[in-house]
């Protein structure tokens, strides 16, 4: 078993290899690509900080304080995209529809690990050097004190983050079996949550918080570890005193989406 | 039939056979608009108005935008790139009528299917939901002439999206990482044309900018001209930028294809 464990995490490097090394045959693309991804958060970052800048404050976090929630999720979002772009919902139902998942079903390694390695987004480089230099840039003005446990603290954060994207595109995945067409409802999860995160959450109304702090924990993987990197104290149902159930709601909605991903799996049938 | 018309007529009916396409995609804009609204409701709270804008027409701004960016983001993005790199464009070359209209005319139509099945419900639903929900309307134009401008200005859109899309695309005649370059604008493109934040909020020079911009016309002038603010200076903005587009995009057709080798027999 060990074996096959050791061999089945081979053949990921192997095909990670190949999807990286396929990316930097081109250059041009590669860098515009990269490029693009970087001013993604130049533009984003920029506008959110425009937009709460002219009002002063939103729910009474300055413009850097929002500014660190967007960049939270833009990181989060930077991993989940790096290394699950072929379970984002769109580019799954290519793949469906293409047969091309029906190929991988016939190889030596599980399809997921097949999803995972065979499209490394390598253009995500330009997301995280500029993400993190925004993280660094805003970060004192915030009032963030930057040490290994609030280091800790972010990376946790981003990994949860794109942990739970990861499990919210796994679920998806059983309805994309089903139609073979994009699942929007994972598009309005995932990065509808992913949106409703880079701004302060107690602004937004009971309805929105429930479902995106405790139903699709987007909220609370970025929200709660950011409270906690400001010293803020936060609202009861989401304060920081909850940072410990971060990881644990995590790892529950990848529970979630990976039974759902093997349901769907065992009633798929092959396009042919 | 007119082949134009006729062109625009199949653009329309494949894009309404997209019944599942469409359905959704009206959800996840009702969904998004939703969210561009909570968030400009928790920023307005207490204030009346900031950079030009009140909370309703901040609203406004948030479902135009939200009802514009399918057309001006369409699902088919690539397809007039990769069948330039694959030289399936020669086939329109060897059709009777003028290939750049055709190719305008198909993608209209598929765009006015957009417009009709997708944010014209969208539009609705926020009117008549938004007041109850956020106990404030949207912006709405006052008079019969006002609705005909705001009409107006968003069938221009599908004609601007098509003219901006075509420059992009047509990178496509002489490299083969025409994607690249589209990811590298994409972001300041979508900040520039104002689909991020209204560009009201922009620093005066960035403002100026935008608004000299093709951009303005596809996303914040059918904004203006819901909201009522100038809107005949946005529709003409609007008008100008479309004789302009064309004439661009008509002489890059033409130097393209007179340079154009097709491989393959």
């Amino acid at each position: 078993m060990v074996d096959g464990v050791r061999d089945e995490f081979h053949g990921y490097l192997r095909l990670a290899r190949a999807s990286v090394l396929a990316q930097t045959e081109r250059p041009l693309l590669f860098w515009s690509s990269a490029a693009g991804a970087g001013l993604s958060v130049v533009a984003e970052g920029g506008g959110i900080y425009l937009l709460v800048h002219a009002f002063g404050r939103m729910g009474g976090w300055t413009p850097s304080q929002v500014l660190l929630l967007y960049a939270i999720t833009n990181l989060g979002f930077g991993l989940y995209s790096t290394f699950c772009y072929s379970l984002h919902s769109p580019n799954f139902a290519v793949l469906l529809r293409t047969g091309a998942f029906d190929r991988a079903l016939h190889l030596p390694i599980r399809p997921l690990l097949w999803l995972l390695g065979s499209d490394l987004q390598t253009r995500e480089l330009g997301r995280f050097v500029l993400g993190i230099g925004l993280m660094a840039l805003i970060g004192g003005d915030a009032g963030v004190h930057w040490d290994a446990r609030s280091l800790a603290v972010l990376a946790m954060a981003c990994v949860c983050t794109a942990l739970v994207l990861f499990g919210i595109s796994l679920a998806g995945t059983a309805l994309t079996f089903r139609t073979r067409q994009a699942t929007e409802f994972v598009v309005v999860l995932a990065f509808g949550g992913l949106n409703l995160a880079a701004y302060p959450l107690q602004v937004f109304d009971v309805l929105l918080r429930a479902v995106f702090v405790y139903l699709v924990p987007v909220g609370l993987t970025v929200y709660v570890p950011a409270l906690w990197l400001l010293d803020k104290h936060g609202p009861a149902w989401a304060g920081r005193g909850l940072l410990p159930l971060v990881p644990v709601l995590t790892a529950t909605t990848c529970a979630v989406g990976w039974l759902v991903y093997r349901a769907g799996l065992r009633h798929y049938l092959e396009v042919g | 039939m007119n082949p134009y018309l006729a062109l625009a007529a199949a653009g329309f009916r494949q894009q309404a056979r997209e019944r599942l396409v469409l359905v959704s995609g009206l959800l996840t804009a009702l969904f998004f608009g939703a969210l561009r609204s909570a968030v400009f409701l928790a920023l307005f709270g207490l204030r009346g108005h900031t950079a030009g804008l009140g909370l309703a027409q901040a609203f406004t701004y948030a479902w135009v935008v939200e009802a514009v960016f399918p057309v001006a983001y369409t699902l088919w993005g690539w397809n007039l790139a990769a069948r330039i790199r694959a030289g399936d464009l020669v086939v329109d070359l060897t059709r009777p009528q003028d290939a750049f209209t055709g190719l305008l005319a198909y993608d209209v139509g598929r765009n006015l299917a957009q417009l009709a099945f997708r944010s014209t419900p969208m539009m609705l639903v926020a009117i008549a939901l938004v007041p109850v929900a956020a106990g404030r309307g949207l912006a709405l134009p006052g008079d019969p002439a006002g609705w005909a401008m705001a009409l107006v200005s968003m069938l221009l859109v599908p004609v601007i999206a098509f003219g901006l899309r075509f420059l992009q695309e047509a990178v496509a005649f002489v490299s083969a990482d025409y994607r690249g370059l589209g990811r590298l604008l994409f972001f300041p493109l979508m900040l520039l044309a104002g689909f991020l934040i209204p560009i009201q909020f922009f620093p005066g020079p960035l403002r100026v900018v935008a608004a000299a911009s093709p951009l303005f016309a596809l996303l914040s002038a059918p904004a203006r001209v819901w909201q009522g603010i100038d809107p005949g200076w946005a529709l003409l903005a609007q008008l100008g930028w479309v004789v302009a587009l064309w004439l661009v995009c008509r002489w890059v057709f033409a130097v393209a294809v007179r340079r154009m080798v097709v491989h393959g027999g």
